[in-house]
């Protein structure tokens, strides 16, 4: 029996070729999407689940509330937290603390050699290997991080400092870390990495105690209550059938005794489960929103009913035609459950060969969208989660998608199936009716999906191509290392000035536009009193406004005198002076200390064009310089010039990375996100098009080889081909009609609250809903002409004798 | 076998009842070879579609075995269906997508007859109808006459006792139809019950009994002698 049905639905589908492929290859794009989707979803779930009593487990959050739109929750916690956290709760059975490093020097005094930078470097108490154990290669697992100055080492690490060394022999052996000071520690253990996915990405340990005096505290930001620093982590394995609501109710106490409520700020503490933690604040900025992945699952399930609505509709079109089979089967004894089954089984068959095809697409797209994957995630067909999917996903979906075909055909009655009589349609049908509103649900989605991607394009067009108020052409600039010392960098800036291809070379706290923010308060004179004026602050030398080519409009540049500052417009704006050369001279108070206004700069584009420009203040810290920036002679050959120039920095920073980069693509990486959005939803878009074309093209090829006969007598009567393509046009632009007025409020929904996060954006752009409706018309038209043209054509003579 | 008692068909148009079959009583009894004959939309494809359970919708009484139809289970009407009639149709109604042979099988697969014995019966039907050569070729590879033959074959594997056929040799020429009607009266000679509707007044002779169907009333009932 299931041989016959096997066999029939395989002839079937080798019988009607086109409609086959279209219903095989829109299910394999949406299964495909699926199950990359899926794959996604599943890998940002993996994190950190394998450690034993998981549910336990907890890392301790701090929030900072300065009330409404003003709180600050940070992945860490004051140090002060983690001393006293076992002795002042109850229920906790294990603490673990690690201080993490910001990208310490590593080296191997014992070889003379160094290493480089690592961001896998932390302090860890013991009992942070308490709570998530590790399988030890060497060394006492009880003791090894209990002395100071010891220090446990993942065998990634072993390799790297101490190639091909046995973990026994490395125990012992010493590394030195770089910082702004200097660890020593000697090896006191060797541990496996972990081969599953987990967002522990460290591979030293060196021991908590190692921070031993107060000035070290200090400098680790561990030494008081009111000092978060989001290196200070925290972790709690609470007794089995302590809950989340329990242990956040007994932080209170712990508040209350050490935070005095009469301070602005109000701190709180909050535990965090730790299989959460790749959906928050994680140690390489891996972690991935829930936002985003709730996103992508929409975007993957409408691609997906999108494709299974197509199949419905194509199929019980079709209905008609297995009619007479199904009053046959009917007669010769088949039972409606028994037919339904066919059907389903027919489907299902459909729906295996789209899944082995969309394996191959998968492939594709994973290649086309390699940028938007999580770094380290990689597609294994065969682990047990994806043979499940094979095997469910199929099953679920043939159900979904067959059922209601399978049951309409089903239903017909013999006698009149045969005479072909059982299906005709009088008056309201729900065949009919449902058709068309799945062909509306189609076009809408491809309409909305169209108009979305046409707003996000013209409005990312538009702000990348604002005046920024500076130069960001021919702009390179480096990171320098962190705390380097004043006499260095000046150093380095000296050698680039040499080089002939460099116009000038300027240090600064930041880039002429970049996310990071120096926000402050000034106060100027305003007749007898002081006004006060938040401003951004910028930490620049005096060739700055040279190489960004920012223009001064009174007074001079700077000439590196701390007590001198340079103003923007908006600042005078803002105090309320209209004429620059008014504030020239001028002292303000800023910092705690009196500083004089010596020059006025126009207003530029600090920020992203999201936000307003600030009032701005430059000021000199050299201490605090973070970055060079050098602007090149025109003409230059840009790959040559940026390895040049990293040599000259690796003379000067021998142990550091070096990469000069340009500045007009740091400015592009502000809308990178942006950018991101528009191509996920140009993909969808495209998708969407295909699919829905696809769909349009099989039931109006179906629905116009059922109305030949009509048209053969039309034509009989004297109607032109045009008259006759109009006729059946008529249909299809009111659905088009309809399904655009479904899809304008969604997408306008969607744009509006986009757009009004920009602070110089484009009107709404009317005239791109109304380009995208044409556009979906249009193609419609096209797909709906053609075969309306060759139905037209055919010599009505010919129809009309076979009836 | 069959009794039919008062029964009516009709259909409710918006100002009056049209009848098919209007007040028929009519008995059956095994063995019979039965001839329906009359005009078009006499009634006559009404009629067997009601004796085959094909249809539901009609008033009056149908007893089968002495067993009253609309009393019935559906399982138990179901289960009548498939182990006591045959159908035969003038287009015949194959499976295109299916051979000769799957053709053949289908109404065997549901009855779950086994492997081997659909095999046998299969097996037979194509011999005994000189087909075996072309039990995998395709209906539409078939003459009219060669594909009413799978359909008779299709009718009797299931081994009905009650075959109906509805103007089995209507899309037939003279030599095919004759064929048929022989065939006809051999599984009649072995017992089968048949209900045939035709137009051509030739099939009635090869049958026992010939009623005249005239807007959906029996105008004559006659009874055929065998020359």
């Amino acid at each position: 029996m299931l041989k016959n049905y096997f066999k029939i639905a395989l002839r079937n589908l080798t019988r009607n070729k086109l409609r086959a492929g279209i219903h095989i290859l829109g299910l394999s794009i949406g299964i495909s999407i699926c199950f990359l989707i899926f794959n996604i979803v599943w890998y940002s779930h993996s994190f950190d689940k394998f450690h034993p009593g998981l549910e336990q487990i907890f890392r301790i959050n701090t929030l900072s509330d300065y009330g409404p739109g003003e709180s600050y929750p940070v992945s860490a916690t004051p140090g002060p937290l983690g001393e006293v956290i076992q002795d002042e709760m109850t229920g906790v059975e294990q603490k673990g603390r690690l201080n993490t490093l910001y990208q310490p020097l590593v080296s191997v005094p014992s070889q003379n050699r160094v290493i480089g930078r690592s961001s896998e470097v932390t302090f860890a108490d013991p009992g942070f290997f308490k709570i998530f154990p590790r399988i030890w290669l060497a060394g006492n697992p009880e003791t090894a991080l209990e002395k100071p100055e010891s220090v446990v080492i993942s065998q990634k690490s072993l390799e790297k400092y101490f190639s091909g060394t046995d973990p026994a022999n490395a125990l012992g052996m010493e590394l030195i870390w770089v910082d702004a000071d200097t660890i020593r520690a000697q090896v006191t253990g060797i541990v496996e990495d972990y081969t599953e996915n987990s967002d522990f990405i460290f591979t030293d340990f060196i021991s908590y105690s190692t921070i031993q005096t107060q000035e070290q505290r200090e400098w680790y930001g561990l030494h008081s209550w009111g000092n978060v620093n989001s290196s200070s982590q925290l972790f709690v394995k609470t007794v089995p059938g302590m809950t989340l609501e329990e242990m956040n109710k007994s932080f209170e106490k712990i508040v209350a005794k050490n935070y005095d409520p009469n301070e602005d700020g109000k701190t709180s503490f909050f535990a965090e489960p730790i299989s959460e933690m790749h959906f928050g604040q994680n140690y390489d900025d891996t972690t991935v929103s829930k936002v985003f992945l709730d996103g992508l699952t929409y975007v993957g399930l409408i691609i997906l009913v999108l494709a299974t609505l197509n199949f419905i509709n194509l199929e019980t079109a079709q209905a008609i035609g297995r009619a007479k089979e199904v009053g046959i089967r009917k007669t010769l004894g088949g039972r409606r459950p028994q037919l339904i089954f066919q059907f389903l089984i027919e489907t299902y068959l459909i729906v295996i060969i789209s899944t082995a095809l969309s394996l191959g697409l998968v492939e594709i797209l994973r290649t086309l969208f390699s940028d938007y994957l999580p770094k380290a995630f990689r597609l294994e067909y065969l682990t047990g989660v994806n043979l499940g999917f094979y095997f469910l996903f199929p099953l679920l979906l043939a159900l979904i998608s067959g059922i209601y075909p399978a049951i309409i055909l089903s239903g017909y009655q013999p006698q009149r199936a045969l005479k072909g009589e059982g299906v005709a349609q009088r008056g309201f049908s729900v065949g009919v009716f449902l058709r068309k509103n799945l062909t509306v649900i189609q076009f809408s989605s491809s309409i909305g999906f169209i108009i979305l991607v046409l707003v996000l394009n013209y409005q990312i067009r538009y702000v990348s191509s604002q005046p920024l108020g500076f130069d960001k052409e021919a702009v390179m600039y480096t990171v320098l290392p962190f705390m380097s010392e004043p006499e260095k960098m000046v150093q380095l800036q000296e050698r680039l000035i040499q080089d002939s291809r460099i116009q000038g070379a300027s240090l600064s706290g930041s880039l002429a536009t970049s996310t990071s923010l120096w926000t402050s308060d000034a106060y100027i004179p305003v007749d007898t009193t002081e006004k006060q004026i938040y401003i951004q602050v910028m930490n620049v030398d005096s060739a700055f406004l040279f190489v960004n080519g920012i223009p001064l409009l009174a007074g001079k540049g700077s000439s590196n005198k701390e007590d001198e500052i340079l103003v923007n417009e908006n600042f005078l704006k803002e105090a309320g002076i209209e004429d620059p050369e008014e504030a020239i001279n001028l002292g303000i108070k800023f910092n705690g200390d009196e500083k004089k206004i010596i020059g006025v700069v126009g207003n530029f584009h600090s920020r992203t064009l999201r936000e307003e420009i600030q009032p701005l203040v430059m000021t000199i810290n050299p201490e605090y310089f973070q970055t060079i920036s050098v602007k090149l002679e025109p003409g230059q050959n840009l790959s040559v010039v940026k390895t040049d120039l990293e040599k000259l920095y690796k003379e000067i920073y021998p142990y550091e990375e070096a990469e000069f980069k340009f500045l007009d693509e740091e400015v592009a990486l502000f809308y990178a996100e942006d950018v991101k959005i528009r191509n996920v939803l140009g993909a969808a878009c495209i998708l969407a098009i295909l699919i829905s074309a696809m769909g349009l093209f099989g039931l109006s090829s179906f629905t116009i080889a059922q109305r030949t006969k009509e048209i053969s007598i039309r034509k009989v009567l004297g109607a032109s081909i045009l008259q006759i393509l109009g006729l059946i046009s008529k249909e299809y632009v009111m659905l088009v009609l309809v399904s655009f007025g479904l899809a304008v409020y969604p997408a306008y929904y969607f744009l509006n609250d986009w757009l009004n996060g920009f602070t110089y954006k484009i009107e709404m752009p009317y005239f791109l809903f109304v380009l995208s409706g044409i556009g979906v018309m249009g193609i419609c038209l096209i797909i709906v002409g053609l075969h309306s043209y060759s139905a037209a054509r055919t010599n009505p003579a010919k129809v009309l004798k076979s009836e | 076998m069959i009794q039919l008692k008062d029964l009516d068909k009709y259909i409710e148009s918006r100002f009056q009842r049209i009848f098919i079959l209007k007040g028929l009583n009519l008995t059956i009894n095994e063995g019979e070879f039965i001839t329906l004959m009359g005009p078009s939309g006499a009634g006559k494809s009404s009629l067997l579609n009601i004796l085959g359970l094909l249809d539901d919708d009609y008033a009056g009484e149908y007893s089968f075995g002495g067993k009253d139809i609309k009393s019935m289970k559906d399982k138990e009407r179901s289960s009548l269906h498939k182990s006591e009639f045959g159908y035969i149709f003038q287009a015949y109604h194959l499976i295109d997508e299916l051979t000769v042979y799957e053709n053949i099988e289908t109404p065997l697969l549901y009855r779950n007859v086994s492997s081997a014995e659909r095999k046998s019966i299969i097996a037979n039907l194509l011999d005994r109808f000189n087909m075996v050569a072309k039990k995998d070729l395709f209906p539409a590879q078939l003459s009219g006459g060669q594909q009413q033959l799978v359909g008779v074959a299709r009718a009797i594997a299931g081994r009905p006792r009650v075959l109906l056929a509805d103007e089995p040799t209507g899309n037939l020429h003279s030599g095919q139809a004759r064929e048929i009607m022989e065939v006809f009266q051999e599984l009649h000679k072995e017992g089968t019950t048949i209900i045939q509707a035709t137009h051509a007044r030739e099939n009635a002779d090869f049958g026992t009994r010939l009623i005249n169907l005239i807007d959906g009333r029996i105008e004559k009932d006659e009874v055929i002698i065998q020359k």
